[in-house]
């Protein structure tokens, strides 16, 4: 049994949507009040927690921000149910062949009843659950560290410390102890504050070890966690034991250390979802693929059928909220759902009405109000932002194009999938100059633009298969897209084309702006060519002399080659240049002729670089 | 009961080992609660799996002893999933209709329980007659019930309008008990949601135990059968001697068609009786129907040498005399009993509260008289069951006053407005108390029918009749109110006393239903007698004193009857 489906309605930042989530492991991904969290709250809401203390609660301002209709409602559904989950959920059913089951939470200020208490329903007639079943789904919530006082707290500091001590392959508790109080003093501890202090004189008061290593060595499951958890980091070149002489290292394994003790609970639950929420906060990069992957396999350890067991079948399914490109290139793309807030279009084409005065509340009690004061209720015409996602696996890409997109997504190339403006380019010489080139001189009396640019991700696709990239960015999804601007900037490659024929980089142009205007965003694509190459038309803009002078800087025995291949036109001129490059990195020379144009020196942009970085923040 | 450690009987111990099905036939006091719960133990002793055992009973009370005891054994938790503990309806309703709702209706399905009280009106001035009187299949007037309601005259009008109510229940997913079971069989029927709910349950449930399973319908028979064939182990525990919901449907004649698919291994008899002496064992063993009197319950617990005498108070005349109370009381009173545990039950209220000389219940059905009933059955009720149903006839004069409940029933009201108990049970209950009613507080029945409508008119709608006009003045409001002090004997129906024990009871036979009961218990009648089951039933609550009254001309051949069966039994002539 998994969470296949959450739907919200007239919640925080969303309107009404479904997102779709998998099996194993979902990453919610997207910019900041993307509303990401939003979704993991909403999870909070719906399922009861796996240590039986609630921290989040239904309040008025849960209600989508500005509505005037005074509720909200979020439901759950589960699908792949055994027969024993069936018998267990059958209150909760979906349908009469109980293929899933369903939650959900409504919110309800209009019934006039205060204090608001949030109902719970199951199952299609929205009836009520049977007592006890809705506990048979759990979620552990783990926040970012800042939160990890909490977290902490909660747990059994004498189990963390056994943990941590077995985790460390035994070790002195003494200088395990130690090393702990050392990290106490860095930066990142100071914030966990007072919790690991509990944690730590706990531990020191005597050194408890007898009963602390007691407790632990009769608990085979944490030992079993523990042992995966240290094989799982050395699979990614991670040895605990060096974790604990840096500053972030201790609560890394402090993080890791909870994530072991929740694990161990699972088993009395049909499901347990592990809601992480920005690991990147506060895991080391490489961490946290080892202990997303780690989850991973102890979500896919979990559905392991166990024949004849007919108790709760201790599942476990992991959704994390991430705006890290590790995380997301280190996921196939359709575990991945896009999150982004969307601006409507009017309805009915009506134009804004900007000005309208925000409504009182009708029926709310004056001792309300004040919760709901930052939550007033604009007028209805006025248009307002909502969340809308775009599951990965949802876009149709075929077979080829879905296989090329995991493997092009690597943690450079991902980085798309956080920001609205995206520049697509060949290589990394593109990518390394037009920055600078904007700042310095197409948008140097434009600040606002600039901003805009500065916001834009560029991406070098190592190569011209801009096709899937384009295909991913601009693919629609219940009206939203991931990209909001999409430049493709791709050389014309026309040096060694006959005469009359198409030259390579028009042919591309001409099946991009095909490819879009099938996906119906022809407005949000621009393809920019170039006659050759990158360094072809800087020379042709007349930069010869400078290009000179880094060249030489990289090649100083080759000056004569380069005013020889510069010497020529055209064709001729665009093939010899890029056989300069042929033993030359380009993006060492484009990082030098970066730094020539950071320092001032005069330098003439070729109109089509003009053009891509204007179409950038058109 | 007591603390000492329950060491159960070789019987007793086979039904708690017994792994599978079984059709368990248990006497009256064979420990069945007690039973019950070591089964539980011995199935959940590996530790909780996750699974549980669904536990159903046909009557509320039995459903919250047997609760109470897992409980307090630490063998359920709160909530009590993944078990259940309910009535079978209640099981019914949870799993099987309320989850997938009603083929062919959009609309979710909400419990009506008393459906069958909605008035049918064709037309203004036509008798109102209740739903229940036409056929819920046909919508054909059932002859026995419109002459029961003193119906003359044609009936067409009033079945079509019970055809069209019954469908625009349907329509509106309101259902009763006995559609929700038959909405429940057919769900089960169906090869394709059986294929899904036979493996979930299985899966979910390590056993079903049906308790009091004398009360099954054919129905209710026929889901059993199916839970059985999906493989789930099913414990069925009857006594058939106390079939007593014939009005439900259940039929002693299916039960042993039933029993009989259970192989001779799986039949397994309690009969050791640990509630009665043994003269009260004899004694109710006499009063089973003449083929089911084979084996002889042996008396085991702790009042088994009790001498007393079965007594059999024989009274004359054509009424039931309140003679009957006195001697009774007299009886209890020598044994140093309270009158307050010793109940006089009888087939109606009614016959029991004319046995003790109490203000009968005079049929006048207004306002003011069921309010004075409702108050003193709140104040003289004494467990809670029948406080909370006096709660609920006054909260429902409350309504009727009001004019809230328009032409629904009560629970369709209910259903329909959302209303919680805890909404209305704090001002029933303030009602109830503001109207108690005795000597000190009231002079006289009048000054307690001017207090009542005092508290009452503010409940009337601005422009409907006068509170005068609405709580008539009534002669009977005296008797009502004269409810038997709390220190009698209450008068209660056999129904109420269903489950339970008591040290000695007293139980009335009408003169209108004796003879038939005596006929057939000596076996000079045939067929079936559910009012003997009923004396059964209230006989068989007896620990230590049972009086039996029946009229002078069938007491003698009710005697004989217990003296056959080797029981010391007296004759009292009233």
């Amino acid at each position: 049994m998994y969470l296949d489906k959450l739907t919200l309605n007239n919640f925080r930042s969303f309107a009404e949507s479904e997102i779709p989530l998998c099996k194993d492991l979902t990453l919610l991904v997207g910019e900041n009040n993307g509303g990401k969290s939003n979704a993991i709250d909403a999870i909070r809401l719906l399922t009861a927690p796996l240590g039986g203390r609630r921290e989040l609660y239904c309040e008025t301002t849960d209600i989508r921000f500005g509505s005037p209709d005074r509720k909200f409602e979020l439901s759950a559904t589960f699908a792949e149910l055994s027969p024993a989950q069936q018998g267990r959920m059958i209150s909760a059913a979906t349908d009469a062949a109980i293929s899933g089951c369903v939650f959900g939470l409504k919110y309800d200020e209009t019934t006039r009843r205060f204090p608001i208490r949030p109902s719970l329903w199951a199952g299609h007639q929205r009836g009520n659950p049977e007592p006890g079943c809705h506990e048979m789904v759990r979620h552990v919530y783990l926040p970012p560290l800042r939160d990890a006082k909490r977290a902490l707290a909660s747990g059994n500091p004498t189990r963390i410390y056994a943990l941590l001590n077995h985790f460390l392959e035994g070790g002195d508790p003494e200088v395990l102890a130690k090393a702990l109080r050392r990290g106490a003093e860095s930066e990142i501890l100071s914030k966990v504050g007072g919790a690991v202090e509990i944690g730590l004189s706990a531990l020191t008061a005597g050194v408890r070890r007898q009963a602390a290593s007691l407790g632990f060595s009769s608990d085979e499951k944490l030992i079993d966690i523990a042992r995966d958890l240290r094989f799982k980091l050395a699979d990614h070149g991670i040895e605990p034991e060096d974790l604990r002489y840096s500053g972030h290292g201790y609560a890394n394994l402090l993080y890791m250390a909870t994530i072991a003790v929740e694990l161990e609970k699972v088993n009395d639950a049909d499901l347990t979802l592990f809601l992480v929420e920005e690991p990147e906060a506060h895991l080391h990069p490489q961490l946290q693929a080892a202990v997303l992957s780690f989850l991973d396999e102890q979500a896919e350890k979990s559905r392991k059928p166990r024949p004849g067991h007919q108790g709760p079948a201790g599942e476990l399914q992991v959704i994390v909220a991430t705006h890290s490109p590790n995380l997301s290139a280190w996921v196939e793309s359709k575990k991945l759902v896009f999150f982004r807030s969307f601006l409507p279009a009017p309805a009915g084409g009506a134009p804004d009405r900007p000005q309208d005065d925000a409504q009182p509340l009708a029926g709310v009690p004056a001792e309300i109000m004040p919760e709901i004061e930052p939550n007033p209720i604009m007028p209805v015409g006025r248009r307002r932002r909502e969340t809308r996602c775009i599951p990965l696996a949802a876009l149709a890409l075929d077979p080829v194009e879905r296989r090329k997109v995991d493997r092009y997504l690597d943690v450079t190339k991902s980085a798309f999938l956080f920001g609205g403006r995206v520049l697509l380019v060949e290589g990394i010489a593109e990518a390394l100059l037009l920055p600078i080139m904007a700042k310095k001189i197409v948008l140097k009396d434009h600040a606002d633009k600039l901003r805009l640019f500065r916001s834009a991700v560029f991406v070098p696709i190592d190569g011209v298969d801009f096709q899937p990239y384009t295909k991913l960015l601009l693919s629609p999804f219940n009206e939203v897209r991931i990209a909001d601007r999409l430049v493709v900037l791709t050389d014309g490659d026309g040096g060694e084309v006959a005469e009359g024929a198409i030259i390579p980089g028009a042919g591309r142009k001409r099946d991009l702006e095909a490819l879009v205007a099938g996906l119906g965003a022809a407005d949000l694509l621009e393809v920019v060519i170039n006659d050759y190459s990158l360094e072809t038309e800087l020379v042709r803009a007349g930069n010869a002399a400078l290009l000179k002078e880094v060249y030489i800087q990289l090649r100083p025995r080759s000056g004569d080659k380069w005013d020889a291949a510069v010497a020529l036109a055209g064709a001729a001129q665009a093939v010899a240049i890029q056989k300069l490059f042929e033993t030359t990195r380009k993006g060492d020379f484009a990082q030098l002729v970066a730094e020539e144009i950071n320092k001032g020196t005069a330098f003439t942009v070729p109109d089509y670089l003009k053009t891509a970085i204007e179409a950038l923040v058109k | 009961m007591t603390a000492k450690p329950f060491e159960p009987t070789e019987e007793q111990q086979r039904v708690i080992e017994h792994t599978g099905s079984a059709f368990i036939a248990a006497c009256p006091g064979a420990g069945k609660t007690r039973v019950m719960v070591e089964r539980a133990r011995r199935l959940l002793s590996d530790g909780p799996t996750g699974r549980g055992i669904a536990f159903l009973s046909f009557t509320i009370a039995a459903v919250f002893e047997l609760e109470d005891r897992l409980r307090r054994e630490g063998l359920v938790e709160t909530p009590v999933f993944p078990h259940f503990i309910g009535t079978f309806d209640a099981f019914l309703w949870q799993f099987l209709v309320a989850p997938f709702g009603v083929e062919g209706c959009a609309a979710k399905p909400r419990l009506i329980p008393d459906k069958d009280d909605r008035t049918i009106q064709p037309f203004a001035a036509a008798q109102a007659l209740p739903l229940g009187c036409f056929d819920r299949v046909t919508g054909d007037a059932i002859p026995a019930m419109i002459q029961r309601h003193g119906f003359r005259g044609r009936i067409n009008a009033h079945e079509t309008a019970a055809r069209n109510t019954r469908a625009r229940f349907l329509e509106r997913g309101e259902l009763d008990f006995a559609d929700a079971r038959s909405v429940a069989l057919a769900r089960l029927r169906d090869p394709a949601c059986g294929a899904v709910l036979g493996p979930a349950f299985a899966a979910r449930f390590l056993e079903l135990i049906v308790d009091e399973a004398q009360d099954c319908n054919p129905v209710d028979l026929e889901i059993i059968t199916w839970f059985r064939a999906a493989g789930i182990p099913v414990k069925v525990i009857s006594d058939p001697n106390q079939a007593i919901y014939g009005f439900r449907g259940g039929v002693t004649r299916e039960l042993g068609l039933f029993a009989e698919t259970f192989s001779d291994a799986e039949r397994l008899p309690m009969n050791g009786n640990f509630r009665s002496s043994r003269h009260i064992t004899k004694g109710v063993v006499a009063l089973r129907a003449p083929n089911m009197r084979a084996v002889i319950d042996e008396a085991l617990g702790e009042h088994r040498e009790e001498p007393t005498a079965v007594q059999i108070l024989s009274y004359s005349g054509k009424g039931v005399p309140s003679t009957i109370g006195t001697k009774f009381r007299e009886l209890a009173a020598a044994m140093g009993l309270a009158p307050r545990d010793c109940p006089v039950v009888s087939a109606t209220r009614r016959t029991g509260a004319n046995a003790l000389g109490h203000p009968q219940d005079s049929g006048v059905r207004d306002l003011s008289y069921r309010l004075a009933a409702a108050v003193s059955d709140f104040h003289f009720s004494f467990e809670v069951g029948g406080r909370k149903e006096a709660l609920v006839a006054v909260h429902r004069i409350m309504l009727e006053l009001s004019g809230q409940m328009g032409g629904k029933t009560y629970h369709q009201h209910l259903v329909d407005a959302d209303v919680a108990p805890d909404a209305w049970r704090p001002e029933a209950l303030a009602l109830a108390q503001a109207l108690r009613f005795s000597p000190e507080r009231f002079a006289t029945a009048d000054a307690w029918h001017d207090e009542a409508r005092r508290l009452l008119a503010p409940l009337l709608p601005a422009d409907g009749q006068s509170i005068n006009q609405r709580l008539r003045r009534n002669g009977d409001l005296k008797k009502a109110l004269a409810v038997a002090p709390a220190s009698g004997h209450p008068a209660r129906t056999i129904h109420s006393v269903k489950g339970m024990e008591f040290p000695a009871i007293c139980v009335v036979m009408s003169p209108s239903t004796a003879k038939g009961i005596v006929d057939f218990l000596a076996g000079d009648a045939g067929g079936d007698n559910e009012e003997a089951r009923k004396i059964y039933v209230g006989a068989s609550r007896a620990q230590r004193l049972l009086a039996v009254a029946l009229p002078r001309t069938q007491a003698p051949r009710l005697r004989d009857l217990i003296m056959g069966i080797g029981g010391a039994v007296e004759l009292v002539a009233l």
